[in-house]
């Protein structure tokens, strides 16, 4: 029966046709013979023969030869009824089965041709529902083909929406970079004016400044480069395709070592070791990004676990920041869309690229529950240089 | 008297032992006799058929069966028969008439009246052939030909009666 579920609908039309032929075909076949048989059994007349026998007895010499092909043709007629009954039998069983056969093939090509433009809608669908083409080009006839122009049409009209829906996203998306670049820029601007304005004042009242002033201020305007240095840089870092000069070192010692400047900030506590093959700058900058998230997430402990497995190492950071509700995660991934205020959106599409072009592969797992709260990056590395191109 | 009397027996011989048979015997060519001379090897075959009753009644009409027989040795020695059996209607008596194919002059023999249909068929499956002396192998070969309906001019195809087409064996001589 779950044979029989499985089969296509075509399949089962003429699976029935099938029994119902063979149901049907055998008992009328056995009828025709039978009414065959008896009809042609009546055809003999059985006084006929004994008959002609006597009238053979009393026949003149001449005459005998008639009643010898009389009886003759009698007794061939009888003796061949079987054999004109058989051979009715096999015709008319090898006509039943041409027959069958000529109209099973028109029956299944009838049935093909029906049940094949709605197999053909169906997966057309399901590609235009993927985004793929549709691949519908010929069209039938009737109401199926009134059907597959419809596809065709609602297909065009989908490719136009979704160039509509990309050139909107991309000014969406144009407009948001310049929104974020104009907030950026104008942050560490507005300090550095200030300092201007302040240093300005001074200079036309005649206010003398003292060394350490000077190198205040310096230092104040000088941080504001830095911070549009890293901007540019970060940008800098997500248009372009980082480079990777990899080398085998410990990435223990990198991290610790990369972190040293968060330290103030964060107890950082680092536990296992291992080798990366990997490049050490880029993995500076993906701790730090990591170490820098956790400080904007409230955290004030940041917990580095190294594993080594067969041909990768296994970093994972963990931190008691408030975490990212469950339907943030997949978010944090998009470049410019950020969960904080001011964020640029691009700190961890950064660290994703970077651990990428290692050969490495990332994934964050968080919590805000109020008792155990936080984020979990866990990223992979390769630790030899024959693991650099195999994915863990 | 004394043959009628001798067919009767033999034929109710042969009912029997076919009425008791399975049936469903397979045609074969079997060695009945084998006697080597000086002038040659004389061998004689049988088909071992089961007569059935719808072939008696095709026989009793007066449609005759017709046989292709054929002998031939390794030596060239070739003896082909064509050979027929049929009734007479007038007094149910059954004649086998065997006519050469490749011999000259025409040959053409009649055997005795038999008043047993299973009796004249026991007769007419033995095939008696001598071949030189020198021969080791005899092929023998026997071809169902088809038969006439003569009174309603039609052509009877026997073989699914007789079980065969087309029989033939090959006895090795020494």
């Amino acid at each position: 029966m779950k044979f029989l579920q499985q089969l296509e609908l075509e399949h089962k039309i003429l699976f029935v046709a099938i029994l119902l032929s063979i149901s049907f075909v055998w008992p009328v076949q056995n009828f025709f013979i039978n009414r065959m048989s008896a009809t042609l059994g009546q055809s003999i007349d059985p006084g006929l023969e004994p008959l002609l026998r006597t009238s053979l007895l009393t026949s003149s010499p001449h005459d005998s030869i008639a009643y010898i092909h009389r009886i003759e043709r009698a007794l061939q007629w009888k003796a061949l009824i079987p054999i004109i009954v058989n051979e009715l039998r096999s015709a008319l069983i090898i006509f039943s089965v041409l027959a069958f056969v000529i109209l099973f093939l028109v029956a299944y090509y009838a049935l093909r041709s029906l049940t094949r433009p709605i197999k053909n809608l169906a997966s057309a669908v399901t590609r235009i529902g993927k985004g793929d083409s549709a691949l519908l080009t010929k069209t039938s006839g009737g109401s199926l083909g009134i059907l597959e122009r419809t596809v065709i049409d609602l297909e065009s009209e989908l490719i136009l929406l979704r160039e509509k829906t990309r050139i909107a996203g991309m000014e969406s998306a144009w407009q948001d970079i310049a929104s974020i670049m104009a907030h950026e820029i104008k942050n560490p601007l507005t300090p550095m004016r200030l300092t201007l304005d302040r240093l300005e004042e001074k200079a036309l009242h005649g206010v003398g400044l003292s060394a350490d002033e000077v190198s205040k201020y310096a230092q104040r305007i000088n941080t504001q480069i830095d911070a549009l240095e890293r901007l540019v840089n970060q940008f800098r870092s997500f248009s372009k395709e980082p480079e990777a000069h990899c080398v085998s070192f410990d990435a223990s010692a990198r991290i610790a070592h990369a972190l040293q400047s968060l330290s103030e900030a964060l107890v950082m506590t680092t536990t296992g070791a291992g080798t990366a093959f990997a490049d050490p700058y880029l993995l500076d900058q993906i701790v730090l990004n990591i170490g820098k998230n956790a400080l904007e997430a409230g955290a004030t402990h940041l917990h580095i676990k190294c594993t080594m497995n067969n041909s990768h190492i296994t970093i994972t950071c963990s931190d008691n920041g408030i975490g990212i509700a469950h339907y943030d995660l997949d978010r944090v991934w998009l470049p410019y869309v950020s969960l904080k205020k001011g964020g640029t959106g691009l700190g961890l599409p950064v660290v994703r690229k970077l651990v990428e072009t290692m050969n490495g592969t990332i994934s964050l797992v968080s919590s805000i529950n109020k008792e155990d709260h936080g984020t979990q990056v866990l990223f992979t590395l390769p630790s030899t240089l024959a693991s650099k191109d195999q994915h863990p | 008297m004394v043959n009628q009397l001798k067919d009767g027996v033999v034929g109710l011989a042969l009912f029997l032992s076919q009425w008791l048979s399975a049936g469903g015997q397979v045609p074969a060519i079997t060695l009945a006799h084998i006697q080597a001379s000086e002038k040659g090897i004389y061998i004689t075959t049988s088909i071992s058929i089961t007569v059935k009753e719808q072939l008696n009644d095709l026989l009793d009409a007066g449609i005759p069966i017709r046989l292709r027989m054929q002998a031939s040795s390794d030596a060239g020695d070739t003896l082909t028969l064509l050979r027929t059996l049929s009734c007479n209607i007038s007094d149910y008596t059954y004649t086998i008439i065997d006519s050469s194919v490749n011999m000259k002059p025409a040959y053409r023999a009649v055997s005795k009246r038999y008043t047993q249909a299973l009796v004249a068929f026991k007769d007419y499956v033995r095939f008696e052939a001598m071949v030189s002396p020198t021969s080791r192998t005899i092929h023998f070969e026997a071809m169902l030909l088809p038969s006439k309906a003569s009174q309603l001019n039609r052509s009877v195809d026997m073989s699914s009666l007789l079980g065969f087409q087309k029989i033939s064996k090959t006895f090795t001589l020494r």
